[in-house]
């Protein structure tokens, strides 16, 4: 599908960063380059679900880092494709509006068809998510690797757009 | 003997924080604990050695759900103690922010996490399956309210532009005039929201509550008011706390709010609307009317009834607000640091939201104290829950479970605002 030529990609990532190893994902957008590729779209969000809808809305590429607890080692770095998720990521039922998070805008998304046509989760599983905490030593050893990795994506995702922008 | 529990665990992912624990014995209820973990207690810490016009952006952290809230009763909190009135245009902005704050807040509760307790499914995603139309309504209706919060704060989750005496930058007329727009579509959405979640079954459950909220001489209220209760209490906020004090108790990291020698009370939009209903608009009394509301409602499964009604006010105001506004030569009043203490309340979505503040002479907060409104309700959630387990033992477990968490959700409490990834487990013992 042919990318919007005005925020094609977008680069979200979620976090809190009172919150120990949730502030994650903030921390790899932060340290993105983002001097290469000026055209791309860096967000830093807290990751409730209507504020991702709307963040990834109109994009065609996306990619989000956030933490996870998947119940892997600290610092384990997982990559999926949205649209390959089953049931993989399960939805809230939390009693609070403070439950309506990732999983959630990826679920509703799913109902109404209107999810970008590529988006990459990027989670690193997290260990400490206390108030006030610091990143755990094993997150903070991952978030280069997950930058190098995200980076690559986006070179990659430019390069292959290079023939249509040099047609217009 | 026989005994059961109803554990229903809901912050998975940071074990500890947050669980509801219902105990029953001989078809007695023994036990209710609702644990829940307080952000604002980490911040009052946090704010200590701070300059005072840091709060406004350091408390809008503890939610991303109600940042407005905070933001507003810090600096209102920092304007009382260094004797500073903000007033006109950059008054009526502050209300037309936090009319944002409440239609994104309220439109989420109301169309995501309440509605399908009412219909009957596990979650919204199910609901939006058989109900496409009105899930994206709902949605469309919170955007407009973040679009408020953003145009006006900068951003849409912890807006930057807020500050002690006003705004970084006030808006220019013609900023606010695409919001004009959208929000007269919202007007009609938020009528036909009120209509809908009226025609809900609602269980038969009324309690001899205490209603506490703000009540202001002209406004349904925000920012302004004085502290009033159904059963009396008619206070300057000064005085709040030679009324109500924060009691420890063991089995959760959050203080049960009282009031003193009286025990838990009610805050939230329930308590609002029962302590206003006059100060509301004549559309939104008319379709509360219309929804089978009356003036007074003691029924907390209605709370969805008059979110709606809220939504709807606050969509008028922000009409209203925005076809008034002059923008005003300064975006900020003066304030001059010296050494003060004092405190506001304001109108949170999901209750009033106390503040307090003492500065040294050269503007560094020595002290801060914040009483969120969940605070103020637990005592009354698990009262609420504690009598509604009495009066219906003979459900199945399954269908009680499920109306304790849609009870706990009338009061839509703000369980932990700073993860994201939260679930819900249950476990039965």
């Amino acid at each position: 599908m042919a990318a919007s030529p005005k925020t094609p990609i977008k680069i979200i990532g979620v976090g809190n960063t009172f919150r120990g190893d949730d502030a994650a994902g903030l921390m790899v957008v932060r340290g993105l380059p983002k001097e290469d590729f000026p055209q791309v779209e860096i967000i830093e969000s807290p990751g409730t679900g209507s504020a991702l809808a709307d963040a990834w809305q109109n994009a065609a590429r996306v990619i989000i880092i956030d933490a996870v607890v998947a119940g892997g080692p600290p610092g384990t770095i997982y990559r999926f494709d949205a649209h390959d998720l089953g049931a993989a990521l399960p939805v809230s039922h939390s009693p609070t509006t403070h439950g309506w998070g990732l999983s959630e805008a990826l679920a509703l998304g799913k109902v109404f068809q209107n999810l970008p046509p590529v988006l990459i989760i990027y989670g690193i599983e997290g260990k400490n998510f206390g108030l006030g905490e610091a990143l755990s030593p094993e997150v903070a050893a991952a978030i280069p690797e997950v930058i190098r990795r995200v980076t690559e994506e986006i070179q990659a995702w430019l390069a292959d757009e290079l023939p249509d922008a040099v047609k217009t | 003997m026989t005994s059961k529990n109803i554990k229903v665990k809901y912050l998975a992912r940071v074990e500890g924080e947050g669980a509801l624990n219902i105990q029953i014995k001989d078809d007695t209820v023994t036990r209710v604990q609702l644990q829940i973990f307080e952000p604002p207690r980490f911040f009052e810490a946090f704010l200590r050695g701070r300059n005072f016009t840091e709060a406004p952006d350091i408390t809008c952290r503890i939610c991303g759900i109600c940042p407005v809230a905070y933001q507003m009763s810090s600096v209102h909190a920092m304007e009382r103690a260094l004797g500073v009135t903000v007033s006109g245009p950059l008054r009526a902005l502050r209300r037309l922010l936090y009319c944002g704050e409440w239609i994104e807040s309220h439109g989420l509760h109301v169309f995501m996490l309440h509605a399908p307790d009412f219909l009957g499914y596990q979650d919204a995603i199910q609901m939006a399956q058989d109900h496409p139309d009105t899930v994206k309504m709902g949605l469309k209706l919170k955007k407009i309210g973040n679009d408020i919060v953003s145009t006006l704060g900068g951003r849409e989750i912890h807006p930057i532009n807020v500050r002690v005496g006003g705004f970084y930058k006030a808006p220019h007329k013609q900023d606010l005039a695409p919001l004009a727009e959208k929000l007269k579509w919202a007007r009609d959405a938020a009528v036909k929201t009120v209509r809908w979640v009226g025609g809900f079954s609602f269980p038969e459950f009324e309690q001899d509550y205490e209603f506490v909220s703000l009540r202001h001489e002209a406004e349904y209220p925000f920012n302004e008011g004085r502290v009033v209760s159904s059963k009396g209490l008619d206070l300057d906020v000064a005085d709040y706390e030679q009324h109500f004090v924060e009691e420890h108790v063991p089995y959760t990291h959050a203080l049960h709010s009282t009031i003193k020698e009286r025990g838990p009370y009610f805050a939230g939009p329930l308590a609002r609307y029962n302590l206003n209903f006059d100060r509301l608009t004549p559309l939104a009394r008319e379709t509360a009317k219309e929804a089978g509301l009356g003036p007074v409602c003691k029924n907390p499964f209605k709370s969805i009834v008059v979110r709606a009604v809220e939504t709807l006010y606050a969509v008028e105001e922000a009409l209203a607000i925005i076809e008034a506004y002059e923008r005003p030569d300064e975006s900020a009043v003066k304030v001059e640091r010296r050494a003060a203490s004092g405190c506001a309340a304001t109108e949170a979505p999901r209750g009033l939201l106390y503040h307090r503040y003492r500065i040294d002479d050269s503007g560094v907060i020595q002290e801060a104290k914040i009483v969120p409104p969940t605070s103020q309700n637990q005592g009354i959630i698990e009262a609420d829950l504690y009598h509604f387990v009495s009066e219906h033992l003979d459900l199945p477990e399954d269908k009680l479970t499920w109306q304790c968490e849609q009870m706990v959700r009338n009061y839509d409490p703000c369980i932990s605002c700073a993860t994201h990834f939260l679930k819900l487990k249950f476990e039965r013992l």
